[in-house]
């Protein structure tokens, strides 16, 4: 019999909950990610070049915006993902997690957990195709593009994290999905409009992002306990 | 230590439902069934019971001196299973003991694998294993009593327990009651709720019925037993008997129900037949008699 006496850390908590770790799930969630873009961009590659030759489509898809907004699209999707892990009581498990060890201070953890992994998806899967935008470019303005999502997919985490507050389900949903689309597009159709040139504002957004994601974070974790965990 | 749990004046207010206020008891070292109609806040009970929903007055006490469900100690000495979805649906046997390791002080990952042995399924070890969404109901239920009893606990809280089991599994759930109250020589205790109340008389030794969010009797089923009595009669003495009734239900040929055990010289005047009832026919009866009242 293990005896596990100490409390659990954000790691262990989000393994109990999800089956693991948090560098598992960042490894694992952002090499999804990053796969998923890649086959999209192949597969639109493909499905031109065969119109209109490879190197006329590769141009057309990664020297334009189209590979620019595939990118936002799957790190909209990190966290649209994020804001959905909440674990009702009436849905599968729900009640198990509520009846555990620690209770609410579990889950806490766990958002805590899942928090950190989803960042560090943002920053694998922004940093990787930043990379390989290097060697190989995919993206207009890449490595502004990437550094201006990292930013805005952070800054759309505590965004969800304040939507996912709202009592009405389906206007939460359409906010949900609205607000973060529009604000990453914006983003992306903002370098293509500075030419990739990041200013003040950028560092702004920045540094607000920091600033509001664990504010943001722990009002949402007490709205949870208020409003739902507890009823 | 008297009572594992002692409720006093648990209330829980919803907007189209209130449960309580509840004052009962769950004695120490013996099963205890929670029986009543859908709806009766059976579940409501037992998930304010685990800290799975938060009560809206009144009090619990465990063990005899521990309030607090959020206390660490005290959820490491409940074993809770819900009747349905207990687990997350893609979860398999593996990853539940790997959850409940962490989730809980005391579970013991040999016993759930011998007990998923005893309940003919996967066990924790090896690749292959079937996710629960894949699993019959049953199944399910089986892989959630296993985890449950695989931990060290002194109180188990089940709800509906049986619904779903077959004949043969539901006899094995029965056994492992009788093996859980017996391993810590009366120091441990069962609160279950069910439906099946036949097939889990011989493991039930007290009673609570639930009616309309509220407690309507309970006590030692022998108790209840000696307290009220089954009477049969011809339709001829129906409307002479039914006065001293609690329970009625009748047709052409001939009536029965329940009866307070003082008034069966009375009752006997009538031609009647009494006999003492099971633990189903005094569950219908005063369940009915609920219904009656509420009327």
């Amino acid at each position: 019999m293990k005896n596990n006496k100490n409390t659990l850390g954000a790691s262990k908590a989000l393994k109990l909950y999800n089956g693991n770790n948090i560098l598992k799930l960042s490894i694992y969630f952002s090499g999804f990610t990053i796969i998923c873009y890649f086959s999209l961009i192949t597969i639109f590659v493909l499905f031109m070049g065969i119109r209109i030759g490879f190197d006329n489509a590769y141009a057309e898809i990664c020297g334009t915006l189209f590979g620019n907004l595939f990118f936002g699209i799957f790190g909209v999707m990190v966290i649209a993902l994020h804001a959905n892990m909440t674990y009702e009581k009436h849905l599968p498990g729900g009640k198990f997690f509520r009846s555990i060890k620690g209770g609410f201070k579990t889950y806490k953890k766990m958002k805590t957990g899942y928090l950190i992994s989803t960042t560090f998806v943002v920053l694998i899967y922004c940093g990787v195709i930043c990379a390989i935008n290097v060697l190989f470019p995919i993206m207009l303005y890449g490595t502004t593009t990437c550094i201006a999502t990292v930013i805005c997919l952070l800054l759309g985490i505590s965004f969800e994290n304040f939507i996912g507050m709202i009592k009405n389900y389906q206007l939460k949903s359409l906010l949900e999905f609205i607000l973060v689309f529009a604000l990453c597009f914006s983003v992306i159709l903002a370098v293509y409009a500075t030419e990739g040139r990041l200013g003040m504002i950028y560092i702004t957004a920045a540094v607000i992002a920091v600033v509001l994601l664990p504010i943001s974070h722990k009002l949402m974790l007490n709205n949870y306990q208020k409003e739902r965990w507890d009823r | 230590m008297k009572n594992a749990i002692e409720l006093n004046g648990i209330t829980k207010k919803y907007k189209d439902f209130t449960l309580g206020e509840i004052h009962a008891e769950i004695p120490c070292g013996f099963a205890t069934a929670l029986i009543g109609a859908n709806g009766a806040g059976k579940t409501t009970l037992i998930d304010i019971l685990c800290g799975v929903t938060g009560k809206t007055s009144g009090e619990a006490i465990y063990f005899g001196n521990m309030t607090d469900i959020d206390d660490d100690k005290l959820r490491n000495r409940i074993g809770y299973c819900s009747s349905v979805n207990f687990f997350p649906m893609d979860w398999t046997p593996k990853t539940i003991a790997n959850s409940m390791e962490l989730a809980f002080d005391n579970f013991d990952r040999a016993k759930f694998d011998k007990l998923c042995k005893r309940f003919k399924l996967d066990n924790s070890y090896g690749w292959k294993h079937k996710k629960l969404i894949k699993l019959s109901d049953g199944n399910k239920m089986r892989t959630y009593l296993a985890a449950v009893l695989a931990r060290d606990t002194e109180l188990l809280v089940l709800d509906e327990p049986a619904s779903s089991l077959d004949p043969l599994a539901r006899d094995i759930l029965c056994d492992l009651f009788r093996e859980y109250l017996s391993e810590r020589d009366g120091k441990r205790s069962i609160l279950f709720s069910t439906h099946n109340i036949a097939d889990m008389e011989f493991a039930t030794d007290y009673a609570i019925f639930m009616a309309k969010g509220k407690v309507i009797e309970q006590g030692f089923v022998e108790d209840l037993k000696q307290k009220y009595i089954l009477v049969h009669g011809d339709a001829e003495n129906a409307d002479k008997a039914r006065p001293f009734m609690l329970s009625f239900s009748g047709g052409r040929i001939g009536f029965e129900g329940i009866a307070l055990t003082k008034d069966t010289d009375m009752l006997h005047t009538y031609d009647t037949v009494i006999e003492v009832p099971t633990l189903q026919q005094l569950s219908v009866g005063i369940l009915r008699k609920a219904e009656k009242d509420e009327k």
